[in-house]
């Protein structure tokens, strides 16, 4: 599979297909959580190598990852959660400063995860990814299983970091309208190859392939 | 299944499941989220310190009343007992892995002190108190390497793999104590002769120290003790360590997406749990006045799981309430033939219960089915801790 350059550019960039075409596998891949087995080829970050590298590695060279589901630890607290990426990354953001980025968490230090909406809870991954200080951050479903204003918080805090803190930011989505709403550039994925690579302005406007590759 | 991993009240507040915060309410909703200060008030803070003094010096009275036992021998193993199993459970019910043979890291502490006092060694004489104290030493020392090298075998190898490795190995430690090919662990008989320091002083079955001029009864040594060391396991367990290990336990993947290196934390919870269940030994050895190769099995290392699941691993008190539970059990149901109902002079009913309650682990073994299935991780501590909170839903709910 052909890949993408979106570390360099500090984009906002998507990717997107029908259920399974291997959006999911491509962003584990880049984090190293993927099945050795289902990737072949190479997996490059600034030059280096990431294919076989061990995910805490991975992390260590400025790449967050936040999955898809179970994205906090249950019974750590909000503070917990975010210090815990503090104390393993090698050049972390201070709690403060990422806690000044999330008001809603920001009032609720205390909280434990598994006491969370599902909104909160994916700030709560976000900000955590956050704390490391990465340059690129890989999210998948950010938006999966939200109520739509929440979906809309989301949308403006991943457009926030992407262009104050200037990282790149990598995510797969099945919901068009969020992605389109969020990325700037698009990665159209079928049956684990880069079907098309498209702005928003082209996807918007190009139903039929909207149609072929999303179904929508 | 939603337990806390730990005992922190700013969590989940008394009622422990999720809705706690909603019913502290009114004067008491700092349990929650108006901490913007994000400061947990002074009792949250010293919450589990202040409950384990409370628990050193209520549990002798306690145990010893006539509603209970009605004699205090064995507060001062239970407290021994309560440091053992949570030892184990910083390994189970905060790390995520299950040991099948934990009694291994008991016999480090168990019998090297022992065998050290018993025989002397260079300098050290036979029955010293130099010689008990270098043993302690050589006991945390040796169990410390042992149970990091055997960390870095067999942590990689999953779940299933640890459980078996972990009792094959404590099998091949019990085995080679049993044969003693070298003629210091005693073999099946164990060691019972001049295996205690000079200080230990038994009179009457009753064990007390001499140090300085002073005497001191053991349960006193023993609680002190056991106070540092679950102290040093709550610090642990709060610490940077052992956040990283709860983060292991809960979602190993993302924890290693994080750049935990889940590896070495998983060799370094083994190596903590087993210097902190050899201490236990330690106590051990000099409360029962010597050395059962008993201790050392593969039930000793069963009972430790089964302790542990009773009291509920996911609470730093479910492995105090889980042994107190056990050995009381235990205790109560073999020494009490009959059954006196009230329990005074004047007794209404009268059951010779001796035959039935001769099978003590049938009565344990049902309770802990019940607990198992209706609480799998909260345990008993999990009940216990509810108690708060559904009192206050019934008054609430009378006064409303």
């Amino acid at each position: 599979m052909t890949l993408l350059s979106v570390a360099e550019a500090g984009e906002l960039v998507s990717l997107l297909g029908r259920n399974g075409a291997g959006k999911t596998t491509t962003l584990r891949a880049i984090a190293g959580a993927a099945e050795p087995q289902v990737i072949g080829g190479s997996i490059r970050f600034d030059g280096d190598e990431l294919l076989g590298t061990p995910p805490y590695e991975i992390a260590g060279r400025g790449i967050s990852f936040v999955p898809e589901d179970r994205r906090c630890f249950p019974r750590l607290s909000v503070v917990e959660n975010v210090r815990l990426a503090i104390n393993h990354a090698e050049d972390p953001k201070d709690l403060e400063t990422v806690l000044d980025f999330f008001p809603e968490l920001s009032e609720m230090r205390e909280k434990h995860a598994r006491n969370m909406s599902g909104g909160e809870q994916q700030m709560l991954a976000i900000a955590r990814a956050l704390a490391a200080n990465p340059r690129l951050m890989l999210l998948d479903e950010p938006f999966e299983g939200l109520a739509p204003y929440i979906v809309r918080r989301i949308e403006d805090i991943i457009a926030e970091i992407n262009e104050e803190q200037d990282i790149a930011v990598l995510l797969v989505e099945q919901n068009v309208a969020a992605a389109l709403a969020v990325a700037g550039r698009h990665y159209v994925l079928d049956e684990g190859r880069i079907a098309e690579s498209a702005s928003t302005e082209r996807l918007r406007e190009d139903e039929e392939m909207r149609q072929r590759y999303l179904g929508v | 299944m939603s337990g806390h991993a730990d005992e922190q009240a700013s969590g989940g507040g008394p009622g422990g499941g999720g809705s706690g915060g909603d019913r502290s309410g009114g004067g008491s909703g700092s349990w929650f989220s108006s901490g913007t200060v994000g400061q947990p008030s002074l009792f949250e803070r010293y919450r589990i310190p202040l409950g384990l003094l409370v628990l050193v010096v209520v549990l002798r009275p306690a145990v010893a009343s006539d509603v209970l036992l009605g004699y205090d021998a064995i507060a001062s193993k239970m407290l021994i007992m309560m440091l053992f199993v949570a030892a184990f459970n910083l390994l189970f019910g905060y790390t995520g892995l299950l040991s099948f043979g934990h009694a291994m890291f008991l016999g480090f502490g168990l019998y090297i002190p022992a065998i050290l006092v018993q025989n002397g060694l260079w300098v050290l004489p036979a029955g010293g108190n130099v010689t008990f104290f270098a043993g302690v030493v050589l006991a945390v020392a040796a169990v410390a390497v042992y149970s990091y090298l055997l960390g870095k075998l067999i942590v990689g190898m999953g779940e299933i793999y640890f459980a078996l490795l972990t009792l094959a190995f404590a099998q091949a430690l019990y085995f080679i104590v049993l044969r003693d090919w070298w003629e210091l662990t005693g073999g099946s008989n164990g060691l019972s002769r001049g295996t205690l320091p000079d200080f230990v002083e038994q009179t009457r079955g009753a064990i007390s120290i001499e140090a300085f001029g002073l005497s001191v009864d053991w349960y006193w040594v023993v609680g002190v003790v056991f106070l540092l060391g679950m102290l040093a396991l709550w610090q642990l367990i709060r610490s940077p360590f052992g956040r990283s290990a709860i983060a292991v336990r809960e979602n190993e993947q993302l924890a290693r997406a994080m750049g935990i290196d889940t590896t070495r934390y998983k060799i370094w919870a083994v190596t903590f749990s087993g210097v902190f269940s050899a201490l236990a030994g330690v106590l051990l050895a000099i409360q029962n006045t010597g050395v059962a190769i008993e201790n050392l099995n593969v039930f000793t290392s069963g009972d430790t799981v089964l302790m542990a699941v009773l009291g509920g691993i996911s609470y730093f008190f479910g492995p105090i309430a889980g042994a107190f539970t056990w050995l009381f059990v235990e205790d109560f149901l073999t020494d009490f033939e009959l059954w006196q109902f009230p329990l005074s002079e004047v007794t209404l009913v009268t059951l010779d219960l001796g035959d039935v309650l001769a099978y003590w682990q049938f009565f344990l073994g049902a309770l802990f089915v019940v607990v198992v299935l209706t609480a799998p991780e909260e345990g008993i501590w999990g009940y216990v801790r509810s108690i708060p909170g559904w009192l206050r839903d019934r008054v609430g709910g009378v006064t409303r």
